[in-house]
């Protein structure tokens, strides 16, 4: 488990150094629009285009690290009312449901970007795929930080339960 | 389709299950079991959802606000609200109303507002006798500010959500942020009269001149982005590109204290910041598609203009309906799923778009503060180290003050509209 830790962490921290890269990217390209259009007077035809599509993969590469750090929002009123022996079981709960729907989003993702492979971007005239692999990309990143969490948290036990020992 | 979908938000919301993936499970139950639509759908509008330049502004302005933060923009701003409200008593609570206004107007977000100014502002007004409930629940309300006065990213979204000039809804925020700013400056002036909070606070005063000359260049940075928006210069996603190189020149070279570590903290601190908004919205693009699909907007909107008779009665349901949706519902959220859904009825009964936009998210701002689901609150009970349960009895009159505010922006359009009348 410590091993699987390990490697999770540094899958992790490839996506958010990713995501940061791409940001960082895609406000200079933003700031390139402006230069080059007021004070060039030729405006960019492709930077808009690049700008949305980079911070559309640094969203979807940045959710691994949002979910490890366990920022992404959630409504957790219901902690308060749960007694914290029975915490591990909604924790559990909630990283199966998170799950789920990460395994769905890669599947419609690849699908998606292979039917839309022959489409272009306008502007940079690239496969609309490289836009739309994002999302499968980034839950890939978000399934192992996930499954990370919820180990972390069932090794955090001193005892293992029931529940412990058939998620593991 | 829209009753199952609508329910199983809600569980799926009060498990505890992380927003976006409780609007994305709530999308799937609604497609695969009450609809022949594609599966695909969902990957689709997801993409799409976050793939719009105006969209861009939001990470954009998030790292503008973070770079201020971390490049030693607060403890000037804190200095100029002291020299300006600091030889007053209770100087020190109201300084920290005038420093909320004047961050609000670098970043975009309130909490982060809450953190930059609180954890300078809190501890003074801890060690100059102010209760650490009274210091926290200054704090919470103040923060609101956050969200109004421009840039705002609750107020970009709500701009994106429903198609509504985002440099209309800049503009119309300052008046209603101005208001609240006054009216809490008014408030905790009393208040420190009558409880003799802040007697000592005379004492930290400091001369203007330097003050303003410590935080004139960041003080640009507002007169940069709204003026360059209404000059045509750029639009607000190029502005918020622009505040952020504005902001490292700053934090780099004119105070130095950016460092390459903090700008990498920056960065990773926006990237997730940004990615919890824009998987919302990405998520809540999908479930807007999915509702108006099913009709129900349509379904709604026909019973509320059956329902309601005119305008007022109209605008107090929402104000009423926003109130207990913001107390529970994370406000990017509630405005991404909402607006598309209201606005239009808004039009309806004669309520101008960006007015609606300027009540909505006021309305859902005080949220912000209120238990049991207020970010700022949590944000400034952390950072005065009080129980939310301690913080309740001081909260409650900031509320009311604000709710009042509420009232007058809800019931008197001027206070929003008079400067986007002047400049449009």
């Amino acid at each position: 488990m410590d091993l699987f830790l390990r490697v999770e962490k540094n899958i992790t921290n490839i996506a958010l150094i990713a995501s940061m890269i791409m940001l960082t990217i895609s406000v200079a390209l933003g700031f390139y629009q402006v230069v080059t259009r007021f004070i060039f007077n030729a405006p960019s035809e492709w930077s808009e285009v690049a700008s949305i599509s980079l911070m559309v993969w640094s969203v979807f590469l940045a959710s691994a690290p949002a979910f490890k750090t366990g920022m992404m929002m959630s409504v957790d009123v219901i902690y308060r009312y749960v007694p914290n022996n029975k915490a591990l079981y909604l924790k559990a709960f909630i990283g199966i449901c998170c799950l789920s729907i990460i395994l769905l989003l890669i599947w419609l993702g690849c699908d998606l970007a292979y039917r839309v492979r022959f489409q272009m971007v306008a502007g940079l005239k690239i496969s609309m795929s490289w836009v739309y692999s994002a999302l499968p990309v980034g839950c890939m990143f978000s399934f192992f930080a996930i499954l990370g969490n919820l180990v972390h948290a069932l090794n955090e036990r001193k005892k293992p339960s029931n529940l412990e020992r058939v998620l593991l | 389709m829209s009753i199952a979908i609508g329910f199983a938000l809600i569980v799926f919301f009060a498990l505890g299950v992380p927003i976006a993936i409780s609007i994305i499970i709530a999308s799937f139950i609604g497609i695969e079991f009450f609809s022949n639509l594609p599966l695909l759908l969902i990957a689709q509008r997801m993409v799409t959802g976050i793939n719009s330049f105006p969209l861009l502004a939001i990470p954009f302005f998030i790292l503008a606000g973070n770079l201020m933060s971390a490049g030693g923009i607060s403890k000037r701003l804190v200095d100029l609200a002291k020299s300006i409200v600091g030889g007053f008593q209770g100087g020190l609570a109201m300084s920290c109303v005038v420093t909320c206004m004047m961050f609000a107007a670098v970043s975009g977000s309130s909490i982060a507002t809450t953190f930059a100014i609180g954890s300078i502002l809190i501890p003074a007004m801890v060690k100059h006798g102010y209760p650490r409930p009274v210091a926290a629940s200054v704090q919470a309300s103040s923060a609101e500010l956050g969200v109004l006065i421009p840039p705002s990213i609750p107020l970009i979204l709500f701009g994106v959500s429903t198609e509504t000039s985002i440099g209309q809804l800049f503009i119309a925020g300052i008046g209603p942020g101005l208001l609240i700013a006054v009216a809490l400056i008014i408030f905790v002036y009393c208040y420190c009269k009558i409880k003799g909070y802040g007697l000592n606070d005379k004492d930290d005063s400091l001369s203007f001149v330097s003050a303003l000359k410590g935080s004139l260049i960041p003080l640009l940075m507002p007169v940069i982005v709204v003026g360059g928006i209404y000059g045509g210069v750029f639009t607000p996603t190029e502005a918020s590109a622009v505040a952020v190189v504005f902001a490292l020149v700053i934090g780099c070279f004119v105070y130095k204290e950016l460092s390459f570590k903090t700008l990498t903290d920056v960065l990773k601190k926006s990237v997730i910041s940004s990615c919890t908004v824009m998987m919302i919205i990405a998520a809540a693009s999908l479930f807007s598609f999915l509702l108006s699909r099913s009709g129900f907007s349509a379904d709604l909107a026909e019973w509320v203009t059956e329902t309601f008779s005119n305008k007022y009665t109209f605008l107090i349901a929402i104000n009423i309906v926003l109130l207990i949706v913001g107390m529970f519902v994370e406000t990017a959220s509630a405005i991404l799923v909402l607006a598309p859904i209201l606005t239009p009825i808004a039009i309806y009964f004669g309520v101008d778009p960006v007015h609606f936009g300027l009540i909505m998210v006021t309305n859902l701002a005080l949220g912000m503060f209120t238990p049991p689901l207020g970010v700022n609150l949590f944000a400034a009970c952390s950072v005065a180290k009080v129980s939310v349960d301690q913080i309740l009895p001081s909260l409650l009159k900031f509320v009311i003050v604000i709710w009042f505010c509420l009232m007058a922006i809800t019931y008197i359009p001027s206070i929003t509209l008079f400067l986007r009348d002047a400049v449009y």
